[in-house]
């Protein structure tokens, strides 16, 4: 959470500069506290200036996600990435780093749900893309999830907002899902049905929903027995495109 | 088998509905079925029993319950499956066939198989 200082330095540098990008670190700020009708006011007026601001698109797909509009989040996470196609590290913690306080010299080497994102990657506002762990993890946000998880194609856990809470039934599921995105392409290819893009598996308990990522890892969900199945897949399209945000 | 041709004549009724099958959930083996020309039931039926069995320890591994309906969804064609016993009731349809109306029927229908 944003110290009361930064809120108002980053209040001062917008009121002195309207072109400044602090606008997306206050949005942030805002966006955390609660204040959700500010944030999103503040982040449309920054996005009119600078409408390829990625940490700014990232506030505005967290406030969508927030009121439940997973079509308009899965919008803005998209264009977020677009922006900054290249794989990076977002703040660990959610946070929206300013591009500026994070300087544009030497290049960060920085840890990202055990990965390592290399020195090669520009930092600046990239960092303030948010990591995939800390996106579905809010409980009052994200009830429905009980588990998200990256998994690779080796069957190991990449990333999880949940990482140090049943851990061994996020490992046991990264190793069980492994398969499964090789038994769905297989599927596909010799059906003749072309890539496959999302599997969702209801049960008596959670469903299980899965989407291919980058390099044969899944992006996967387990959501409550509650949750309608067609609100299943549009949270499995959100998280989908908040991992390629974050460069799974 | 009287009882699976019906179910297997209601599915292929639906808009958009290719295949329609019911296969050994053990070994993936086409029971009975209804597949449009140039279709191969018994490539489907493999793939889908298999399919079927790893989500569903993926799913055990997750909650330890048991597995229910399964859909996946391709570019060009989605499959479903749903269990009942050592049954599986599997369908192949165009990716616009009407999910919703799909899961219903495949969901009613895989209980009246015994």
């Amino acid at each position: 959470m944003p110290a009361a200082d930064d809120i108002r330095r980053w209040s001062h540098e917008l009121a002195t500069d309207p072109q400044s990008l602090s606008f997306a670190d206050l949005a942030e700020a805002l966006r955390q506290q609660g204040d959700l009708e500010t944030a999103e006011r503040l982040a449309a007026r920054g996005l009119e200036r600078h409408p390829t601001h990625a940490p700014a698109l990232s506030v505005m797909a967290r406030i969508a996600e927030a009121r439940g509009d997973l079509s308009a989040a899965s919008d803005f996470w998209d264009r977020a990435r677009r922006h900054h196609p290249t794989p990076t590290g977002g703040a660990a913690n959610g946070s929206v780093a300013s591009p500026r306080t994070n300087g544009h010299g030497a290049p960060a080497v920085a840890t990202t749900g055990g990965r390592l994102t290399g020195a090669a990657y520009p930092t600046a506002s990239y960092a303030a893309v948010p990591t995939f762990s800390a996106s579905l993890a809010s409980p009052p946000q994200r009830p429905e999830v009980v588990r998200s998880l990256v998994a690779d194609a080796d069957g190991l856990l990449l990333a999880s907002p949940q990482p140090t809470d049943d851990m061994a039934v996020l490992e046991a599921m990264a190793a069980a899902v492994a398969g499964v995105g090789d038994d769905a392409a297989r599927a596909m290819k010799h059906l003749n049905l072309g890539a496959w893009h999302a599997l969702v598996l209801e049960t008596a308990g959670d469903s299980l929903a899965l989407a291919p990522a980058p390099h044969g890892s899944l992006t996967v969900l387990s959501v409550a027995r509650h949750v309608p199945i067609g609100r299943v897949r549009a949270l499995l399209r959100v998280a989908t495109a908040r991992a390629a945000a974050d460069g799974f | 088998m009287a009882q699976y041709a019906r179910v297997i004549d209601e599915l292929m009724q639906t808009s958009g509905v290719h295949a329609a099958l019911v296969v050994s959930r053990s070994d993936g083996i086409v029971i009975d079925g209804n597949v449009h020309v140039g279709t191969d039931a018994d490539a489907i039926a493999a793939l889908a029993a298999r399919l079927y069995s790893r989500a569903a320890q993926a799913a055990t591994a997750a909650d330890g319950t048991e597995p229910g309906f399964l859909h996946l969804e391709g570019e060009r064609g989605r499959v479903c499956a749903v269990g009942h016993g050592d049954l599986l009731l599997v369908t192949v349809a165009e990716p616009w066939t009407n999910l919703g109306l799909m899961r219903l029927a495949m969901r009613r229908l895989a209980q009246s198989l015994s």
